[in-house]
């Protein structure tokens, strides 16, 4: 036995570790509460390991959301049939090319039709992300006009309108293999959790069924809702200690960003740059990064080519303008309130596009300066937001958030006066939701570890630095503390939040 | 026709899932064809143990209900062929295995493996009396010391009554496995001697396994230690152990780590 082997042998805890881990997970979703997704998932496994030898992981049921980037052989979708008859609190809308949100139900009757307008693009997002997942078969559900009592009404039913128009043009049949399920009509049971895993093949219509009664458990699916809404606040605190490594994989699962910056130039353009800046690699900086030899690279290129077409920029100006106004924003020294960042951000520990989400404050939380988080209800909604990129210098955390404004100037004073017009309220959100998600709770906390926000007009960083184009800000303690209860004090159902 | 083997002791904790994969992967190494049955329902372990707990859709409970078949439930080993695992249901309840469920499923996989390993939960209700029921051959597994010495006696005269065999007047084969034995212990009087074992409980023994920190790893690499380590001294007795099973007869001994320096200076407290 050498050396080396002793501490090979030494290593088998971890993977115990690890092992526990990914199994516990399983069986306290699978025994505890009772849980659709892995209901659904026991029983597809069921159904499919009747006939082939499976492994558990074989078979993945996940949202549409985190499905982005994925691809599997074949890929089923199901769901999205009936709009949810609880809507989400707080909705996101644009007007013009600023992006808002309507928060409580009296905004939400007022801007109906902008709203209506935004979930719909959303929805058409979604699924186009979802149908792109698979690489052999994809498997649509479809349900023909008249077919139902009630009439889908979800994300679903813009693309099975679709369906129904070439059915019938009678192409359904020339373009899709269908098969015929009878789904069993929904009875208004009393009882709303009988959806036990039967293990036969009824299993999936009997689900079906379930979910297409009227007001069907809606307490699974807020429960469900919860669960998997994607960064929850407790996950926030591993954040605390945590190197960027450990983060990163909580960060795998943030649902894909459901909003963008409006841009002159069009929306499509501000989708693009933070997509484009979302999945560069940056170590094609280099360590001496410059700009043409930056362009010619092929993975560069290529990347900011297929981004544009994803996002329907045609001009092809954007091909080269993109990718400078991108080297420009990470690769040029960056001031932080007293000191300067000389190498640029892409060279710092970093994540990008963390999502934060945390109750919209309300009189009986615990608030920042009073202890530790106690235990949270969410009353009149949450507050989320996307926060671009998170880096690290030295032991403090900073935040940077992409602005694709067209200004006229982008010299500091100008910039900080657009901020104080145009962000002031994201300004505060965000500061009040980055130090929740740190897990801060002091004054002395807050000095230790956190460094500020910083706001990258990205069309207006030069390459060779200085101040222009970045609006950095540390708001005191203080002021933290007081956004904070300023959010408890605004009367939500009649205001509509303003302005990003 | 395959033969039944029960692994039991009575106590908890002295190693039955660990013996069960081991004395099963090491009987499948030697080209038998060999099915280990988890009955701990509620509680399985041996699917982690094994390394399969990824792996597993349907359980034992689903095929004594007939809600899946056999073969659908069977996880094959990915490391030996020969080797298949039956596991126990995590949610249900132990109350859902039948006498008559049990049997048949039993009564099927003797007709497709040469042994089938029944790995008993602890104590002595109706799941330990379950997993005994159609056993041809016991192996009781003991730890040297006093509690679990006697809690075997009890479970041995459990298997000379309980048993179907028992019941229709015939003998059960039964065998003892120590586990955790400490020579150096032992030694020092400190421990209970295997022959003052064997002359309490008077059952032929089939093998003592040392106490071995590579136990403890292979568990935690999902892997009975007879693939994990076979040259460990665990391994070997096991080894040993199932050739004995399958009627050969030579001394028993105590295999021991061979240990280079470095190794006696860590050995005892890695894991």
């Amino acid at each position: 036995m050498n050396l080396s082997s002793v501490f090979r042998k030494r290593s088998s805890a971890p993977v115990a570790r690890d092992r526990l881990q990914v199994l516990l997970a399983h069986e306290r979703s699978v025994i505890g509460k009772s849980d659709l997704l892995a209901t659904l998932q026991e029983e597809i496994l069921a159904v499919i390991a009747r006939h082939v030898t499976v492994d558990r992981d074989a078979v993945q049921i996940m949202t549409i959301h985190k499905s982005k980037g994925l691809e599997a052989d074949v890929v089923a979708l199901y769901g999205g049939f009936f709009a949810n008859n609880r809507p989400d609190p707080v909705r996101i809308y644009h007007r013009g090319n600023e992006r808002r949100l309507a928060i409580g139900k009296a905004a939400q009757v007022m801007e109906e039709a902008a709203i209506k307008k935004g979930q719909a693009e959303e929805d058409q997002r979604l699924l186009y992300v979802a149908l792109t997942r698979a690489r052999a078969k994809l498997i649509l559900p479809y349900v023909p006009e008249g077919t139902l009592t009630r009439d889908l009404s979800g994300s679903y039913a813009p693309l099975n309108n679709r369906l129904r128009a070439l059915d019938s043009e009678t192409r359904l049949n020339t373009l899709f293999t269908t098969e015929t399920i009878v789904v069993p009509a929904p009875t208004d049971s009393a009882d709303e959790h009988s959806a036990d895993a039967v293990l036969d093949e009824n299993a999936l219509c009997d689900w079906l069924a379930s979910t297409s009664r009227t007001g069907a458990s809606d307490a699974e699916f807020t429960d469900l809702s919860i669960r998997h809404r994607g960064l929850m606040i407790a996950s926030y605190t591993s954040l605390q200690a945590a190197g960027p490594e450990d983060f990163k994989t909580s960060v795998d699962a943030i649902d894909a960003r459901a909003d963008n910056v409006d841009l002159p130039g069009g929306r499509q353009v501000g989708i693009f740059l933070h997509e484009a800046i979302k999945k560069l690699d940056f170590k094609s900086f280099g360590n001496a990064p410059d700009l043409e030899s930056w362009m010619a690279r092929d993975d560069v290129r290529e990347l900011f080519a297929s981004t544009m077409r994803r996002h329907g920029v045609n001009d092809p100006r954007w091909l080269a303008r993109g990718r400078e106004i991108v080297f420009n924003a990470l690769t040029s020294p960056v001031e932080l309130g007293e000191t300067v960042l000389e190498g640029g951000l892409y060279r710092l520990p970093e994540v990008r596009e963390m999502e934060f989400t945390y109750p919209i404050p309300e009189k009986h939380h615990t608030f920042l300066g009073d202890g530790p988080d106690g235990a949270w209800s969410v009353g009149r909604g949450y507050i989320k937001g996307f926060i671009d990129l998170v880096f690290r210098r030295d032991k403090l955390m900073y935040f940077a958030d992409w602005k694709g404004d067209l200004l006229p100037s982008y010299e500091p004073a100008a910039i900080a006066r657009h901020v104080e017009r145009h962000y002031r309220l994201q300004a505060r959100i965000y500061s009040v939701g980055i130090v929740r998600l740190l897990a801060i709770h002091t004054e002395r906390d807050y000095n230790d570890r956190f460094g500020g926000l910083l706001y990258v007009f990205l069309r207006g960083v030069s390459q060779t630095g200085g101040k222009s184009g970045f609006h950095f800000s540390r708001p005191a303690w203080d002021e933290i503390v007081t956004y904070e209860y300023e959010l408890l004090t605004r009367e939500p159902a009649s205001e509509l939040v303003r302005e990003r | 026709m395959g033969k039944v083997l029960v692994v039991t002791s009575g106590k908890g904790g002295v190693g039955k899932t660990t013996s069960t994969a081991a004395l099963g992967a090491a009987l499948a190494r030697s080209g038998e064809n060999v099915v280990v049955i988890d009955f701990d329902v509620g509680l399985r372990n041996l699917d982690l143990v094994m390394g399969a707990e990824r792996r597993v859709v349907f359980d034992l409970i689903n095929v004594v209900q007939g809600d899946a078949k056999l073969a659908q439930a069977l996880i094959r080993d990915k490391r030996i062929d020969t080797l298949s695992l039956l596991p126990a249901s995590q949610t249900r309840d132990k109350d859902a295995l039948t006498i008559e469920g049990v049997d048949r499923v039993i009564a099927e996989a003797k007709v497709k493996f040469d042994w089938v390993i029944c790995d008993s939960p602890a104590g002595i209700e109706r799941g330990a009396l379950l997993a005994m029921r159609n056993a041809d051959v016991a192996v009781v597994v003991t730890n040297p010391e006093v509690s679990s010495v006697r809690d075997s006696d009890r479970i041995i005269g459990m298997l000379d009554s309980r048993t179907l065999r028992a019941e229709k007047g015939e003998k059960i084969e039964k065998h003892l496995l120590v586990t955790r034995y400490d020579p150096g212990r032992a030694s020092r009087n400190e421990m209970l001697k295997v022959d003052d074992v064997l002359e309490i409980l008077s059952i032929p023994l089939l093998g003592i396994i040392p106490e071995s920190e590579e136990v403890l790893r292979a568990s935690n690499m999902g892997s009975p230690v007879t693939l994990n380590n076979p040259d460990s001294a665990p391994a070997r007795a096991y080894f040993d152990a199932a050739r004995r099973l399958k009627g050969e007869l030579f001394e028993v001994v105590v295999p021991l780590d061979r240990k280079g320096f470095i190794g006696r200076l860590f050995g005892r407290r890695v894991a």
